[in-house]
């Protein structure tokens, strides 16, 4: 199960497990903002290469549109994977 | 065989991909098909192995997680090592899904607690031969509008496992991963 939750202040909350079931879905509600955007991965319990996906076509989208991508409370092991990746060297991750 | 330095982290330091039978008792049966005796899984009386099938569809990804949580809670293992399982086995299921999308039987995913390791299964019945072992790495250094495009979840598995084994016998693909668990 995965939600993406928009805050008051345009931020956005990502909640749950982004897997291969899940990255269609993501794809379209993140393909909906045009504004540069931090998202909250406090509550991300998961993200596979399917999820990595989904954050790099909107952090490719956004930056094209001249939008930042920025990436908080991101959880370790999520951390791990954006690192192994090689994601962290390029998406900001605070 | 082919060895690999291991990048920092909480990842094993030792790790091969080699292409080679796996262990023994793993050979297919001989028709590839489900036996129809078969429970629809099994346990040991220790409960450090585990084996299920999934039908080979996105779908399955939802029960597989729930079947990798079972197995960590009946061997005592914390929870929270299921990242990696579930990562791991994700990434090659889907990856089964996609590239045998005419196949029709469904994958098993056999799971075995060994020593302080944990051995990830998948098998796949009536394919071709795809030795993802001679699959080429994925250049992360570079930047992301010049990566090729696949190949980052087998990226993922072979950095976070110990070790990967592929075998193709009598048209059944076995692909062994080995995960350290966290002491």
């Amino acid at each position: 199960m995965f939600e993406i939750r928009a805050g008051s202040d345009g931020s956005i909350r990502l909640i749950g497990r982004l897997d291969a079931s899940e990255a269609q879905n993501a794809m379209t509600a993140l393909s909906r903002i045009d504004h540069s955007v931090t998202a909250d991965c406090g509550e991300l319990d998961y993200i596979s290469s399917a999820g990595l996906g989904v954050i790099i076509e909107t952090y490719k989208r956004l930056h094209g549109l001249g939008f930042s991508l920025r990436l908080v409370n991101v959880p370790p092991r999520i951390r791990n994977v954006f690192r192994y990746a090689g994601l962290d060297q390029v998406i900001d991750i605070g | 065989m082919i060895s690999e330095s291991r990048p920092a982290g909480r990842v094993p330091r030792r790790k091969a991909l080699v292409s080679r039978p796996t262990a023994a008792g793993l050979a297919c049966p001989p028709d590839g098909h489900r036996q129809t005796d078969d429970p629809p899984w099994l346990c040991d009386d220790r409960g450090s192995m585990s084996i299920r099938r999934f039908r080979r569809t996105l779908s399955s990804l939802q029960g597989i997680f729930e079947f990798v949580a079972e197995f960590m809670k009946a061997n005592g293992l914390d929870a929270a090592q299921a990242f990696e399982v579930d990562l791991v086995i994700e990434e090659l299921f889907t990856n089964q899904v996609k590239y045998n999308a005419e196949a029709s039987h469904e994958v098993e995913v056999r799971l075995e607690r060994e020593g302080p390791a944990i051995l990830v299964i998948l098998r796949d019945f009536d394919v071709e031969p795809f030795d993802l072992t001679q699959a080429p790495e994925v250049d992360v250094s570079r930047p992301l509008g010049e990566r090729q495009t696949g190949g980052l979840g087998l990226h993922l598995v072979r950095q976070i496992a110990e070790s990967v084994r592929y075998e193709h016998r009598d048209r059944c693909s076995t692909i062994t991963v080995t995960l350290r668990l966290e002491p």
